[in-house]
């Protein structure tokens, strides 16, 4: 019998014995057979001596269901004690040896801190009375210290998590780029050595991450243990036996990476190391279309996936200039002053999106949403008001004044700069608003999740508001300004002083350096749930 | 001999044996086996009853490449080995009587 058959019948064995218990106990054997071994006993020698698991077991739940104490136990249990018998110091022995089942943890403690008999510790009511007067000074540190534990506890935690995260992702996302390779190899076997690669080095650095995840896990394990037991336990025991296999799958780990990156860089090589040559995407070029106007139009622009840069135009024509390729050639259309531009490579259906990555590689649309940027140059005098919509990109304007203007995004960040308007509104759902040297009659950005920044904005009206972000004004001046910020905070400067504006400032929980005024010119309104107000004031 | 006074016994061997030094499974099973027969799967309950009562330690160092549990007697379990000697005074004063009852 070898020493892991041994070990995994005694576990068996012990069926339905608390985990913990039931792990000291298969360490205190593997512990004997390790002895054994080192004092050159064969394997056959050790375990004939050896009781059998079942034996173990058996002795184990005997020890256990039978008495706890000791010499005199069942004597006295058996017969009726005799009152007046010489047996003080017996008492004393059945006072340690057979604690109450549920102050059993209570009193070890106790025990350790204070080796003595209970009963023959004196002054102990002075003890809890100076403990009582002194907990203003004890109380703030057991918090402290509780707070750190729970702090430390909780690193530990997302530690794990992220180590066990990170390494079943790069396991799939390793297997995946495998998989897939096989989609492209006979269109471009250099693709497909690049993705190979790549994905033979993930899976290797799965391997690697994965080694952290045990010692992460055992050394908070013994780490929890000794903040709320004393460190008596070791948790690094597993650790040390596995050495050996801990190496080996490092070794593994590090091969794999070696020979992935290898593998990739031999196709990367082929391919002139040129990243945009990493999937099939045909060639690219860079396309130009003219936007038809009339006067005073009203022209909104839609896309999905773009980026869209606005820029005025120097020859008095709107143009839309994006790069295109081949295999994914974007659509545009203009009809009446509504122009569409849509990514060629946007899909939102998963298997078709699976199809495209098998035929054109893994990294398709990564390399697509590169070039996925769009300018358009924009006759400012020529229109009226304009429309921006875009699910994805990033919306950045400058230079620009319409009379109206209303930017969307979904996702993308938005900035605007250098321009006057007459109305600006800007709303995003994720993106962060960004409006730099703007004058307007009214400003208005709304956003959920992102941030909003105002910065030397002169209008009548300025409006932000903001579920969970902040905002963040520099130089704002306005008649009407109003701010609000779910979770953020909100501060900055204004231009002017405390007393031009009408104040009227709520705060749920946050702190607040403003205080409310009835007089003013100008009115100023600012209200947060969690976020700190503070706003001052500059000429 | 009896079971019971075995283990009571063995108890306090397991104690008198860390009084000389902190000392760990095998060799307290191989040193106490010349005394009193013990076993690994005897041994096992009495150190965690002993730790559970407060009169041992437990610790463990690293010894070629893997970790070794050694225990050690608390003061408890000092007085405990001590306060067998006086037990053991006792004891002596039942034996003469259970003799010399039969003497009789």
């Amino acid at each position: 019998m070898k020493k892991q058959t041994y070990l995994r019948r005694l576990r068996k064995a012990l069926k339905g014995v608390p985990a913990r218990e039931k792990e000291k106990l298969i360490e205190y054997y593997a512990e004997m057979i390790d002895e054994s071994r080192e004092r050159g006993k064969t394997d056959k020698e050790i375990f004939a001596d050896l009781e059998t698991p079942e034996q173990v077991a058996a002795d184990y739940f005997n020890a256990n269901e039978g008495p706890v104490g000791g010499l005199y136990d069942d004597y006295d249990r058996d017969r009726p004690r005799r009152r007046h018998a010489p047996r003080s110091r017996r008492d004393r022995y059945d006072d340690y040896e057979e604690p109450p089942r549920g102050r059993r943890v209570d009193r070890r403690e106790e025990y350790e801190r204070e080796p003595e008999y209970p009963r023959e510790r004196r002054g102990g009511s002075g003890k809890t009375l100076v403990w009582i007067l002194t907990f203003p000074l004890w109380l703030p540190l057991f918090i402290v210290a509780f707070a750190l534990a729970l702090s430390v506890f909780l690193v530990g935690v997302a530690l794990v998590i992220t180590a066990a995260v990170v390494t079943v992702a790069f396991f799939v996302g390793g297997v995946y780029m495998i998989v897939m390779s096989f989609g492209i190899i006979s269109a471009s076997g250099s693709i497909a050595a690049a993705q190979i690669g790549a994905g033979i080095a993930l899976i290797g650095l799965c391997l690697l991450v994965s080694l952290l995840v045990g010692p992460t896990a055992r050394g908070f394990g013994a780490f929890t243990a000794w903040v709320f037991r004393g460190f008596r336990r070791s948790g690094k025991v597993a650790v040390a036996r596995s050495h050996g296999a801990l190496i080996g799958k490092a070794a593994v780990g590090i091969a794999l990476v070696v020979v992935g990156c290898g593998v990739g860089a031999f196709g990367m090589g082929k391919l002139d190391w040129q990243w945009r040559n990493i999937a099939l995407t045909g060639e690219f070029s860079e396309r130009t279309e003219t936007v038809v106007l009339a006067d005073h139009a009203n022209l909104s622009v839609e896309s999905d996936n773009l980026s869209l840069v606005i820029k005025p135009s120097e020859d008095g024509e709107a143009k839309l200039i994006f790069s295109d390729c081949t295999e994914f050639p974007k659509t545009f259309s203009c009809e009446d002053g509504r122009v569409t531009l849509n990514s060629g490579s946007w899909t939102t259906n998963f298997w078709e999106n699976q199809r495209m990555v098998w035929s054109h590689g893994v990294f398709y649309s990564a390399v697509i949403s590169v070039y996925n940027r769009a300018v358009l140059y924009l006759p400012a005098d020529r229109i009226e008001s304009l429309s921006l919509t875009v699910q994805n990109g990033e919306v950045r304007m400058e230079d620009v004044s319409v009379q109206n203007a209303e930017i969307n995004s979904q996702n993308g960040y938005v900035s605007v700069r250098n321009g006057s308007f007459g109305n600006l509104s800007v709303k995003t759902n994720n993106g962060y608003v960004a409006l730099e040297e703007i004058t307007a009659e009214k400003v208005a950005a709304n956003t959920d999740n992102g941030y909003v920044k105002l910065k030397n904005v002169v209008s009548d009206t300025v409006e932000a508001d903001t579920d969970n972000g902040a905002i963040s004004l520099s130089r704002v001046l306005g008649s009407v300004l109003r701010f609000r910020s779910g979770n953020g905070s909100v501060n900055g400067s204004l231009i002017g002083k405390t007393e031009d504006y009408k104040i009227t400032a709520k705060t749920q929980l946050g702190s607040c350096n403003l205080k409310d005024t009835e007089s003013g010119e100008r009115t100023l309104e600012v209200k947060t749930g969690c976020g700190e107000i503070k706003i001052s004031f500059v000429e | 001999m009896d079971i019971q006074m075995k283990k009571g016994l063995l108890d306090v061997c397991v104690l008198a044996l860390l009084k000389r030094g902190d000392s760990y499974g095998y060799q307290i099973v191989s040193e106490l086996s010349v005394v009193i027969e013990v076993s690994e799967s005897t041994l096992y309950p009495i150190l965690k009853r002993l730790e559970t009562a407060g009169l041992l330690v437990t610790y463990t160092r690293e010894h070629g490449g893997r970790l070794r549990r050694y225990y050690r007697i608390t003061r408890l379990g000092l007085k405990r080995v001590e306060e067998f000697a006086i037990e053991w005074k006792e004891l002596k004063k039942i034996n003469a009587f259970i003799q010399g009852g039969m003497d009789e």
